[in-house]
């Protein structure tokens, strides 16, 4: 026959158990928001990417879609809320609930990305001017920014665009919303051989 | 055991976490697409056959520079302008005129219309032409087409010292050589007029000569009518593309100012030695899909490269049958001749001549002639045409002018009728049934004529209005500046071919008439082909 533990002593046990079931689940729960807000959403995009077939349209908002190429790859855009070097960046974690503020897309080899987003009419001035700074420009040089270009697109659309060395910023307005798209390439691979796939995606945008 | 139970809760805990943590890190891993290792970019459709020319190959200075291939085609480098073309050149400060252009030895229908290129020129100006001369230092014996000068700025046409009226402004006409294989040559022509602030007109004309069958095609007909809306369409995708431009919407089709825009390109086709050509577009090119990129009206004349293979599905009929040529050497030009005709309406003419020959000198001066492309008439003596007939059949089968300058060299006035006649006469006789070309003057040794010679023999009696009195070996010097330095259009200048000193001086004294603007000719070609009988000094 065990003797029983005298029950001051029992009870103090008893807490530690629990404190360590306690901490054991706080640091759960730490892990998982912490992986809610920094990877989760982009594990969660993978998951959700697709190759298109050419033929199937993307939603962008409620009003614009677009259609990418054959064999390119789609995913939910996710975006950096904050970016606080060393750690991993804040992301927008929208996606996990389906409300991704647009579509991120990969040509077939992947060395073009292109976000395509909802940009609101008064919006607009501000996404053109957000281009990525020439890394030949000394910063804060007097350089004057190049002009939009504004050109009718085959689709009849109207599309104002603007780029850098590095990144083609374009908007193209389809009378029932405007579809932002901000084009780069991955590593040092030069733009100027993707201009007639970015040419593509743009006349791929339309009104729903 | 409440012990044993918590730490078994941990523990599951934890493992639980891990797994879970892991299988996201996997899953994930393994749904991700992998890229595409057999897709390459697309391209801009159209892009094969046509480019814009940029960068030092625009380079209107060097762009007529390119050598031609080894077969010898090609077009507008200094060695074509080197074939054989009779190259002139007017200067006419009064009428603030230029021009530059060239014939075709032989080819009557060309030459036809260049003279009709030349006469609208001179219209152009509005005033009364008179042929002008200037100093030596003009440098005006640099003379026929300025390679590029077709596809300058229409402005430096006007302003460049090579092919400009004097200060600038007024009408210039300029050529260049756009191709030469098999027996085909193409010289391109333009004409300028205005300021170099403005311009008032520019036009161009391109002519295919065939040498060996004397046609002349206008480049007009070189082209299917599809050229100049195809060429317009692809210039336009290649400035918008050079621009930055996205949109992949079809170019409009061109209205038909641009259409003649278009159009202009292909009077001033430059062909290559692999059979494409350079057609480059006027400034001023202006359209919508241009408008939104920052490019409202070029300022430039805008080169475009086409390929052999896109060229061809432009070419008319006509063209084809040139083309069939290409790759072919060129087979050269006629030997220059003297009696090429020459328009003393508007050329400054002077009529060199030589007496008392023919002379162991004289065929040094034939050569010198030759290379100067210079005629010249010689009054040669009976007898000493006797002793060297084939210098006096060399001279006539080279086109210069045989006259005859009696048997003996007398004072006419001393001799009676017969004998003037005798003298004149007998000289003509010899002198034609050596060259079968009918002797229609002659001169009168020392200059000496009166009525009874006049009577006596009817011919046109030559006399000159300089003398260089060559005949005292005064030296190169004197007899420049006793020639070159004194002349004016329509004078007839004296030399003798017996003084080695008037030879050696023959290429100093033609360089220097062409300097001062003046086209040597033969006497005969002083009076347009109809000298007047009589005592005739000059022309």
């Amino acid at each position: 026959m065990t003797e029983q533990e005298p029950p001051l002593k029992r009870g103090t046990r008893n807490f530690r158990g629990l404190r360590a079931t306690l901490l054991i689940l706080l640091a759960v729960l730490i892990v998982g928001i912490g992986y809610v807000v920094t990877l989760g959403p982009v594990h969660m995009a993978q998951l959700r990417a697709e190759a298109s077939d050419g033929q199937r349209a993307l939603a962008i908002g409620e009003h614009t879609q677009i259609t990418p190429p054959v064999r390119w790859v789609s995913e939910p855009l996710v975006r950096d809320l904050i970016v606080w070097p060393p750690l991993p960046p804040l992301k927008d974690w929208s996606v996990l609930v389906g409300q991704e503020p647009g579509v991120l897309l990969y040509s077939p080899d992947q060395k073009l990305q292109v976000e395509v987003t909802l940009v609101d009419e008064g919006d607009v001035a501000a996404f053109l001017s957000d281009l990525a700074p020439d890394p030949d420009v000394e910063p804060g040089s007097d350089a004057p920014a190049a002009p939009a270009r504004d050109e009718v697109l085959e689709s009849g659309l109207t599309v104002s665009h603007v780029e850098s060395p590095r990144e083609i910023l374009a908007v193209v307005d389809t009378g029932s919303g405007t579809v932002g798209l901000r084009a780069t390439t991955v590593g040092d691979i030069d733009l100027v051989e993707y201009r007639p796939a970015i040419s593509q995606l743009l006349e791929a945008v339309r009104a729903t | 055991m409440q012990r044993r139970r918590s730490s078994w809760i941990a523990r599951g805990v934890t493992r639980a976490l891990a797994l879970v943590l892991v299988s996201a890190v996997l899953f994930t891993g393994c749904s991700r697409i992998e890229p595409a290792v057999d897709w390459a970019p697309p391209t801009w459709p159209d892009a094969a056959g046509v480019q814009l020319v940029r960068g030092d190959a625009a380079d209107d200075t060097t762009a007529a520079d390119q050598a031609s291939d080894e077969t010898g085609a090609g077009a507008g480098t200094e060695d074509l302008n080197d074939l054989g073309f009779i190259e002139n050149r007017v200067r006419n400060d009064a009428l603030n005129l230029s021009m530059r252009y060239v014939e075709l030895p032989g080819i009557h229908a060309f030459n036809t219309r260049v003279a009709e290129v030349v006469a609208a020129a001179i219209a152009s100006t509005g005033g009364s032409f008179v042929p002008e001369v200037f100093p030596v230092s003009a440098g005006l014996a640099d003379r026929g087409c300025v390679a590029g000068s077709t596809r300058w700025p229409a402005a430096r046409v006007l302003s460049d010292p090579l092919t400009g009226p004097a200060d600038g402004r007024g009408v210039a006409v300029t050529c260049e050589v756009t191709a030469a294989y098999g027996t085909i040559v193409g010289i391109a022509m333009r004409t300028v007029a205005g300021t170099p602030d403005k311009i008032t007109s520019d036009t161009r004309l391109t002519l295919y000569a065939d040498v060996s069958s004397g046609t002349v095609t206008d480049g007009s007909e070189m082209w299917s009518a599809d050229a100049a809306p195809e060429l317009w369409t692809r210039a336009i995708e290649l400035l918008r593309r050079e621009a930055g431009g996205l949109s992949a919407a079809p170019i409009a089709e061109p209205t038909k100012k641009q259409l003649a825009r278009a159009a202009r390109a292909f009077e001033v086709a430059q062909t290559d030695a692999d059979g494409g050509a350079v057609l480059t577009l006027p400034p001023g090119i202006a359209a919508p899909e241009l408008e939104g990129l920052g490019i409202t009206k070029t300022k430039t004349p805008t080169p475009v490269a086409v390929d052999a293979e896109t060229l061809a599905t432009w070419q008319s009929e006509q063209a084809g049958l040139l083309q069939q040529q290409f790759g072919q050497p060129f087979v050269g030009l006629e030997t220059w001749d003297a009696r090429q005709p020459v328009n003393c309406a508007i050329q400054a003419c002077v009529a060199v001549t030589y007496d008392d020959g023919p002379t162991e000198f004289t065929d040094t001066l034939l050569d010198t002639l030759q290379s100067e492309r210079t005629p010249a008439t010689f009054f040669m003596l009976g007898n000493a045409a006797s002793g060297r007939p084939e210098q006096v059949k060399r001279a006539a089968s080279e086109g210069h002018e045989i006259a005859s300058h009696t048997m003996t060299h007398p004072d006419l006035t001393t001799l009676k009728s017969s004998q003037i006649r005798s003298q004149v006469n007998g000289a003509a006789k010899i002198l034609t049934d050596l060259t079968g070309i009918p002797v229609t003057m002659y001169r009168p040794p020392y200059g000496a004529l009166n009525e009874k010679v006049l009577n006596a023999e009817k011919l046109p009696a030559i006399l000159w209005s300089i003398d260089t009195l060559d005949w005292k070996d005064p030296g190169t010097e004197a007899l420049v500046e006793r020639s070159v330095g004194v002349a004016t259009p329509g004078d007839i200048i004296l030399f003798h071919d017996t003084h080695s000193g008037s030879v050696d001086a023959a290429k100093v004294v033609m360089r220097g008439l062409k300097d001062r603007g003046f086209t040597p000719v033969t006497v005969t070609q002083l009076f347009g082909g109809s000298v007047p009988s009589g005592r005739v000094v000059s022309g």
